[in-house]
């Protein structure tokens, strides 16, 4: 049969997880991300194991990368986001695509990390499971990264390019949003530099490999704080975001393996269940953490400079305030900023959240499909199964297609 | 050594560490080692290889030279078979690990040669490709394993259904089954049309072997068949409550189908024990919803935890309590007072903070889905190792999405983990491309370094065969020795380690390559850097001492 195009949108895990399989499938696919890097966000996580795996899923994700490394089939195509997009009268697709590469050629890159040390602006950022990019929002442009490259694989100045991506199929798969906490001024994000996020916390613990360093000495306090962005109509999304339990607690248990002599609060509304062996799970780190049941009101600076979290105190009536030297927002999963122009350029249908609807071959005579934590909120091994059951769905397309 | 060539980088991205590939090359030209030394080959690829053609190649580099295709290539140019060829990757191993180029350098020699030591005792055998039967064994005729039967049998491959006589739904699946009463049977129905669907009744005494090309079963009343690829697709059942009276899930949605008015209170408690999974919390939801609206009965929901993390469950929740379902978040001091079926519960609302207590005329406690005894039996005849509660998938994430513990047995749908319908029928797809993939026209490719039994000194103990993870070892009763299922062996290397009469080594790679290995290391002085954190970590180790430098 002739070989077959398909065109993955967002180099994510579940993105990796399609590319891997269909290119060992005999079809020939590109990988398109708007980042410097494949592997989406969750490239930026660490594994949470302490003694026993703990099923983050992190190292999946690792995998795909490093097959994807040794994919001979898959074309990537960094830096670049779709700007058209045609049904061809064929029933194939033409995408227009924007590039704008990166100053670090990844393909020349060795990664032996001279410009990392050379920067003085922080700018290089090294991609775990990956090489390095420069971040050219805090690139100021002084060179030395030029200079100190044995690859000569820096140029500061790259012009962008337009190329146009023909394709059989279309896999959109191109992510999500993590909330943002400061929109909502009760969180306290922003104002205080020891209110952090998830996403943050994974950088801190595992890219900078500490947390402050008051917080890990004798009477150090920590906060979690559950739904935040999440299950909440005055947020914008009443739904569950199904990751942040999970993550959450795997963090706090690796947390607490790392500082036994932390203490950590817990402040939720539901627990949400994760794997088969959650009973197990749960049964350890519930009796590492102090569990409280109440949403908090406000996260709000104390006088002496740490923040506040104030709650309805769930034991006795009225509220209760407590500071904490590192409070945590376990923010949840939205839609893409961009996910309504993607819908439309596409043409996918969208739900009231603003993911996007499971499309298995629509459009006129099929073809797109979608994966992943675009349509509804998903972890890593959720996307890992997504990704393949839709990579099935193609292949059976394609077989079809050659009788 | 003779037939060894060394193809190693230049490390010219590393200028800092200054490492002297020269005088390393001609120290291992006195070992008898041969090396190239290649300039910037990922960037820049190989020359001189032709020379190399015919010979053993190690390759001493980093990752970007797999990644940029580089050891492809090679291989394909001179068809280097596995034996012929092994690949390094000295930069993670030894060169981030150090500063300074002595350390380096004695580093990538001890490596180096110990490597050429294992590729020189590497022995060329022809790859091995195994092409399974093309037939496939569905146990389990419920929604799981119909559906998974439906969907193989759109895809041309002759699917022989297992009928067994457990129940055709699970929980999860509950609220659907009642609202699409059709649904097993059209999925029956769709695999009883199909050319290649069969139906055979489950009895007892069915044997399983594993074959090279598959799973070779037969049935208590002489029925022989030879299946490439095997799906364990059982439903799950629910046990009774231990509270005499109470009804489980699957009896209250009984009750339901048979249209059952259910006034009066109907109490729902969950978490007691153990934390409740979405899929049945969606159960509870849609049961809680139906007594209200329909029957305009009372319910009362009792749990922990609200899970709400699957799609618009959250919004099933919402309807629930706009439907008028009362739900209480118990605190631990719960009581259950049990008089013949008649229920007293009393306890605390953690959300209003006031105790509660109600009599209610029906309580429905969900129960923990089990695998029926048939099913375990079946599991057992296959080798199959039942995890967590009785799941026939480990809770391993690179099992994802289908696999066992044995090649070419799947698990699908309810068999794996709780499911509600939409995930099974993802499930299923993913299912079909693994099933097609093990019945690949073309075959699959046998693991290298499989297990050699050796026969005469095999005492027959098969201790191999038992504690083997993946059913890959079998008896050979002709032969009065263990023998291996190439097919299935995932060169995990346990047999060997644990066969007490030595009689097993991984091919390709015999006991004394290795040691000849361990020899090698052990000869020059221990350089690695102290483990950072302990005393005598600080700068990075002295020269050794004179002597012991090979």
């Amino acid at each position: 049969m002739d070989t077959a195009k398909v065109a993955v949108i967002g180099a994510g895990i579940s993105g990796l997880t399609v590319a891997n399989a269909l290119s060992t499938a005999s079809a020939e696919v590109t990988l398109i991300d708007r980042d410097a890097h494949p592997g989406g966000r969750s490239v930026f996580y660490g594994c949470k194991a302490v003694d026993t795996c703990v099923r983050c899923g992190v190292c999946l994700l690792r995998d795909a990368m490093s097959e994807l490394a040794q994919n001979a089939n898959v074309n990537l195509l960094l830096s670049s986001s779709p700007v058209s997009f045609h049904r061809r009268e064929d029933g194939g697709f033409e995408l227009g695509m924007q590039t704008r590469p990166n100053p670090i050629d990844w393909r020349q890159c060795t990664s032996c990390g001279y410009c990392l040390e050379a920067c003085p602006q922080g700018a290089v950022k090294q991609i775990p499971g990956w090489r390095f990019t420069i971040d050219t929002q805090v690139c100021d442009e002084c060179g030395k990264c030029v200079d100190a490259c044995p690859a000569s694989a820096i140029q500061l100045h790259r012009e962008p390019t337009r190329t146009t991506v023909d394709a059989d199929y279309v896999v959109v798969a191109s992510g999500f949003r993590p909330f943002d906490p400061a929109v909502n001024r009760k969180w306290g994000y922003g104002s205080n530099p020891r209110v952090i996020h998830g996403t943050d916390l994974e950088h801190l613990f595992f890219e900078e490999k500490y947390l402050p360093r008051d917080l890990i000495e004798a009477d150090g306090k920590m906060a979690f704080i559950q739904c935040v962005g999440s299950r909440n109509v005055m947020e914008g999304r009443s739904g569950c975001s199904r990751v942040c339990c999970a993550y959450a607690l795997r963090m706090a248990n690796r947390i607490k393996e790392e500082f036994p002599e932390l203490q950590v609060d817990f402040y939720y509304m539901d627990i949400q269940s994760f794997g088969r062996n959650f009973p197990e799970f749960w049964q350890d780190v519930s009796g590492k953490i102090n569990l409280i049941r109440s949403n908090p009101i406000s996260v709000k600076t104390g006088p002496d400079g740490r923040p506040v979290v104030r709650c309805e105190d769930p034991d006795e009536p009225g509220c209760r305030e407590s500071s904490y030297d590192l409070v945590s927002l376990s923010h949840g999963i939205e839609p893409e900023v961009d996910s309504a122009e993607l819908a439309e350029l596409i043409g996918l249908d969208v739900n009231a959240d603003g993911f996007f609807r499971e499309a298995d071959g629509v459009g006129s005579d099929g073809g797109v499909f979608v994966a992943g934590a675009c349509k509804r909120p998903m972890r890593i091994d959720d996307s890992v199964e997504d990704g393949r059951a839709v990579s099935e769905k193609i292949l059976e397309r394609m077989r079809e297609a050659s009788g | 050594m003779q037939g060894v060539s060394v193809v190693m980088c230049d490390f010219s991205c590393q200028p800092r560490k200054k490492v002297d590939c020269r005088s390393l090359r001609k120290e291992l030209a006195k070992a008898g080692i041969q090396v190239v030394v290649a300039k910037k080959p990922c960037r820049q690829g190989i020359e001189n290889l032709d020379d190399l053609q015919g010979e053993k190649v190690l390759f001493a580099g980093c990752p970007l030279l797999e990644e940029n295709g580089l050891y492809g290539r090679f291989r394909e140019r001179f068809s280097a078979a596995p034996a012929n060829f092994l690949d390094l990757d000295v930069k993670r191993s030894i060169l981030d690990l150090y500063d300074d180029a002595k350390s380096i350098e004695q580093a990538l020699s001890r490596s180096i040669k110990a490597h050429a030591r294992i590729l020189e005792a590497k022995e060329a055998e022809a790859t091995e490709t195994v092409k399974p039967e093309a037939k496939v064994l569905v146990y389990g005729a419920g929604y799981s394993g119909l559906h998974a039967a439906a969907a193989l049998c759109a895809t041309d491959v002759s699917v022989d259904v297992l009928e067994t006589s457990g129940p055709t739904v699970s929980p999860g699946c509950l609220a659907e089954a009642l609202r699409n009463r059709d649904a097993v049977r059209k999925l029956r129905a769709a695999v009883e049309q199909s050319q290649n669907g069969v139906f055979i009744p489950h009895r007892n005494g069915v044997r399983l072997s594993a074959l090279e090309n598959g799973f070779h079963m037969r049935t208590g009343d002489g029925m022989e068949a030879l299946y490439g690829a095997v799906v364990f697709a059982p439903e799950r059942v629910e046990g009774p409550c231990a509270e005499e009276g109470a009804l489980n899930l699957s009896a209250l949605y009984a009750a339901l189908e048979r249209r059952q008015q259910l006034r009066g209170i109907t109490a729902f408690l969950l978490d007691r024990g153990r934390p409740s999974t979405p899929e049945v919390v969606r159960d509870v939801l849609e049961a809680a919803k139906i007594i209200r609206d329909a029957h305009r009965g009372e319910v009362w929901v009792l749990l922990r935890n609200v899970q709400v993390s699957l799609q618009y469950q959250e919004e099933l929740y919402g309807d629930c309590r706009d439907a008028g379902v009362v739900f209480v978040k118990y605190r631990e001091d719960l009581s259950l007072v049990d008089d013949y079926g008649s229920f007293d519960i009393a306890g605390h609302d953690e959300q209003v903070h006031t105790a509660f207590s109600i009599h209610p005329d029906r309580l429905v406690i969900p129960q923990i889905p089990r695998l029926p005894a048939e099913a375990g039996v079946f599991a057992a005849a296959l080798k199959l190792r039942l995890e967590k509660d009785e799941y026939s998938q480990s809770d391993s994430l690179w099992n994802l999405p289908n696999d066992t513990n044995r090649t070419g047995v799947f698990a699908v749908g309810s068999a794996r983990s709780g499911m509600i319908p939409t995930l099974i029928r993802q499930d299923v797809s993913s299912l079909v491309a693994a099933v097609e993939e093990r019945l690949d026209p073309a075959g699959f490719a046998v693991e290298e370094n499989i297990p050699v039994v050796d026969a005469d000194k095999c005492v027959y103990c098969l201790t191999c065969v038992r504690v083997c993870p993946f059913g890959a070892m079998a008896k050979d009763p002709e032969q009065g020795a263990a023998r291996v299922i190439a097919s299935a062996c995932r060169a995990c290397g346990i047999c060997v380690a644990e066969c007490p009469a030595e009689a097993l080594e991984v091919r390709n790679l015999r006991r004394e390559a290795l040691f000849s290995a361990v020899e090698a290391l052990a000869e020059a002085p221990d350089t690695r850097p102290p483990a950072a954190g302990s005393p005598a970590a600080g700068p990075p180790a002295a020269a050794p001492t004179s002597g012991g430098d090979s």
